[in-house]
C-alpha cells in the first residue's frame, strides 16, 4: 500500500501508548493485530493498530471483506474456529489478552468488553420474554438478586429510551420492532457496566430515522458513562457521524488511519477517496451539494477521484 | 433525550400533525392520475384498521412524483391501491381521465393489462416469470394486447438498450441474472406498453450502491420522454435528485407535498424534518441533536 509509511507515521501520533499517570486510562489496545486463516492458510488482517480511551470513539469502516469484523471477533476473544490471531496483540484495561482461557475470556465479556451486531434478533431466544433475558445478564454477570435484576433490567431498558419499559419487559422479540431490538440488545451489552462497547454495523438495517436514535443513544451513553465505542460499518457517512478517529480497512490492510475530520478533509488513499465519491454520487447530501448555495464549498477528494475515474 | 417540553422555536405550531390530511393544494384539470380522498382500511370488524386517511395526490404527464415514508406508513398501501390490487374504502381515482374508484376486478385488469399504468417493485424476482426467458417477459405485455411477435421482439430490443442492457440477456432467464440487471429488465417490461404512469416501489432498495446509482440514472432519463413516475421509497437520498416533487406519507395520511427544492430546503412537517435530520452526512454539520429530539418528542406525543 503506498501510503503504509505515511501511516503508520501518523498511527504514531495518535495511538502512540500513554505512559501511566500521563494521559487517559487506555481501555482498549490494538497493536499490529494479524488474524490468519487456518483453512486457507492465508493471513486476513495484516496489523491493525487503534487504542480506545474512556469517551472516545474509533471507527473501522469497509467493505465486506475488509477485516473489520475478524479484528472485532479478535477483541471479544469469539474468532470463528479456524481464524487465528497470528501476531500483534490486544489489551484490555491493562490486560494482555493472550493468554485468557475461555473462562477468563466469559469473566470479561459483557463486564469489561461487550458488543452488539447487525441483526439484534439472532441474540435473542423468540420463546423468552425480553426482559428476563436482560435480567438474566444482571444476575450472572454482576450477583444480584432475580427482584433485583428485574428492576435493574427495567432501568436498563429505560436508559436506551424504549417508551414504554414495563410493557417492553414483558414482550417476545416478534413484538418488537428492529430499532426497539436493538435497544434491547445495547441495553443487555451495558448492563453489566462494561469498559468497552463494540458496534458491528449495528444500525446497517434500520431506516435512517431509527439508525440516527441508536447512533444518538450511543453518543449519550459514552457521554454519561464515559463508555468507549468501537463503530464499525460499511457507510463511511454513519461512521463519520460519531467517531473521533477513522480507520479505513481494505482487504485486510488499514489504507487510512487519522482524525474523523481530517480523512473526510483530505483523503490520502484512493480507496477512502472512492468512498467518499460514491457518497457524493447520489443521496441527500449529493441533492443539497447541488442545489443549496451553503452547501457548496470547494472540495478536493471529489475532483481527484472524477480524475481517477 | 425525548423531552416533554418542546422548546416553542424549534417547532412551530403550525407543523403539529393534525387528523385532517393534507390535500394536494391546487386542484388541475386532467393529470396522469387523480387521487381524491383516498380511504383505504384493512382487516374487518374490530381488527379494522385504516392504513390510508384522505391522501389527495395529483400526478401530472411526464411528471415524477417521489413519495417518501416509512415502513408500515401506508405508503405501499397508496400504490396497490392506485393499482386496483387493494380496494378503496372512500374516495375518488381517475386514470388517465378514466374514473376506476368502482371498479369491478375484471375491469381492474383489463387496464392494466391495456398497460396505461405499469408497475415496478423492489423485488424483480417477483414480477419476472423465472420460467420466461427475458424477451418472453419483455414482450409479453404486447402479446397479451394481440401484438404481433416480431413488432415486439424489435421493441424489446430497443428499450433493453433504453436500460443500458445487452441484447445477449435476450435468451437467459431472471435466474441467470444479478438484482440491478433484473430491475432494469422490469423497467423495460413496464416500459413497453408505452404507459403514461409507472409505480416505482422501492425500485433501488435491495440493490448495492453502483446498481442504484444506475437505475437512478435511468430514471432520470426516463423523466425528459414523457412517461410519468411514481417513486415511492423510504430512502429520501433515492428520491431527491430524480423527483419534481416529493409527496410525505406519514402514519397513513398525506402530510407534505411540494417540489423537491421546497420540501428539502424547507421541510414543512415535524416527519419530514426528522427524516432530513437524521440523514447521515460526510462534509455538511450533522444536524442538530436538540432539534431531532425535540421533533421525536413531537411525533411520538
Amino acid at each position: 500500500m503506498t501510503t503504509v509509511s505515511e501511516d503508520s507515521a501518523r498511527r504514531g501520533a495518535v495511538s502512540e501508548p500513554v505512559a501511566p499517570g500521563s494521559g487517559p486510562p487506555v481501555v482498549l489496545a490494538v497493536r499490529d493485530l494479524r488474524v490468519h486463516d487456518r483453512v486457507s492458510d492465508r493471513e486476513i488482517v495484516h496489523g491493525i493498530s487503534f487504542e480506545l480511551t474512556p469517551g472516545k470513539v474509533v471507527g473501522i469502516v469497509g467493505e465486506s471483506g475488509s477485516g473489520k469484523t475478524l479484528t472485532c471477533r479478535a477483541a471479544l476473544g469469539i474468532l470463528p474456529e479456524h481464524f487465528v490471531v497470528s501476531g500483534g496483540s490486544i489489551t484490555i484495561t491493562g490486560h494482555d489478552v493472550a493468554g485468557l482461557t475461555p473462562a477468563q475470556w466469559t469473566e470479561l465479556r459483557g463486564s469489561t468488553i461487550s458488543a452488539v451486531f447487525q441483526d439484534p434478533a439472532s441474540y435473542l431466544n423468540p420463546s423468552i420474554r425480553v426482559g428476563a433475558q436482560i435480567a438474566e445478564v444482571v444476575r450472572v454477570k454482576q450477583g444480584f438478586s432475580r427482584r433485583v435484576a428485574r428492576r435493574r433490567a427495567l432501568d436498563l431498558l429505560a436508559a436506551v429510551q424504549l417508551r414504554n419499559p414495563a410493557l417492553v419487559y414483558e414482550q417476545y422479540t416478534y413484538e418488537l420492532s428492529g430499532g426497539m431490538l436493538q435497544r434491547v440488545l445495547i441495553a443487555a451489552a451495558v448492563a453489566a457496566e462494561p469498559t468497552v462497547l463494540i458496534a458491528d454495523e449495528a444500525t446497517t438495517s434500520l431506516d435512517v430515522i431509527v439508525q440516527a436514535e441508536i447512533l444518538d443513544l450511543l453518543a449519550d451513553l459514552r457521554d454519561r458513562a464515559g463508555l468507549a465505542l468501537l463503530v464499525v460499518s460499511h457507510d463511511l457517512a454513519v461512521v463519520a457521524q460519531i467517531c473521533d478517529e477513522v480507520l479505513v480497512m481494505r482487504r485486510g490492510d488499514v489504507v487510512e488511519h487519522g482524525s474523523t475530520a481530517e480523512v473526510l478533509r483530505r483523503p490520502r488513499h484512493e480507496y477512502t477517496r472512492l468512498l467518499i465519491a460514491e457518497h457524493e454520487q447520489y443521496g441527500l447530501e449529493a441533492y443539497l451539494d447541488a442545489t443549496t448555495p451553503q452547501h457548496q464549498e470547494p472540495n478536493h477528494a471529489r475532483q481527484e477521484s472524477n480524475h481517477a475515474h | 433525550m425525548p423531552t416533554d417540553a418542546v422548546p416553542a422555536d424549534v417547532v412551530p405550531a403550525d407543523v403539529v400533525p393534525t387528523d385532517a390530511g393534507l390535500t394536494d393544494a391546487v386542484s388541475r384539470p386532467g393529470g396522469v392520475l387523480q387521487v381524491r380522498d383516498l380511504d383505504v382500511h384493512y382487516g374487518l370488524g374490530r381488527r379494522r384498521r385504516q392504513a390510508l386517511h384522505g391522501v389527495s395526490l395529483q400526478v401530472e404527464p411526464g411528471e415524477t412524483v417521489g413519495v417518501i415514508g416509512e415502513t408500515g406508513s401506508g405508503k405501499s398501501t397508496f400504490a396497490r391501491t392506485v393499482l386496483g390490487l387493494v380496494p378503496s374504502s372512500g374516495g375518488r381515482i381517475v386514470i388517465a381521465g378514466e374514473d376506476v374508484t368502482r371498479y369491478s376486478h375484471r375491469q381492474w385488469r383489463t387496464l392494466r393489462r391495456r398497460g396505461v399504468v405499469q408497475y415496478v417493485f423492489q423485488d424483480p424476482l417477483r414480477s419476472l416469470d423465472p420460467d420466461l426467458t427475458i424477451l418472453e417477459s419483455l414482450i409479453e405485455p404486447l402479446l397479451l394486447q394481440g401484438a404481433p411477435r416480431g413488432g415486439a421482439g424489435r421493441r424489446a430490443r430497443a428499450l433493453l438498450r433504453r436500460v443500458h442492457l445487452e441484447e445477449e440477456l435476450l435468451e437467459r432467464r431472471p435466474g441467470e441474472l444479478s438484482g440491478g440487471q433484473r430491475q432494469r429488465v422490469a423497467l423495460a417490461r413496464a416500459l413497453i406498453t408505452e404507459p403514461a404512469l409507472i409505480i416505482l416501489d422501492e425500485p433501488v432498495s435491495a440493490l448495492d450502491s453502483a446498481n442504484r446509482v444506475q437505475i437512478l440514472q435511468i430514471l432520470k432519463e426516463l423523466r425528459n420522454s414523457g412517461v410519468a413516475l411514481i417513486f415511492i421509497s423510504h430512502d429520501l437520498g433515492s428520491v431527491a435528485g430524480v423527483a419534481d416533487r416529493i409527496a410525505v406519507i406519514y402514519q397513513g395520511e398525506l402530510v407534505e407535498v411540494g417540489p423537491t427544492r421546497d420540501v428539502l430546503a424547507e421541510p414543512a412537517h415535524a416527519y419530514t424534518r426528522l427524516l432530513i435530520g437524521s440523514v447521515p452526512m460526510l462534509r455538511s454539520a450533522p444536524a442538530d441533536r436538540t432539534e431531532r429530539d425535540a421533533l421525536r418528542a413531537l411525533l411520538h406525543a
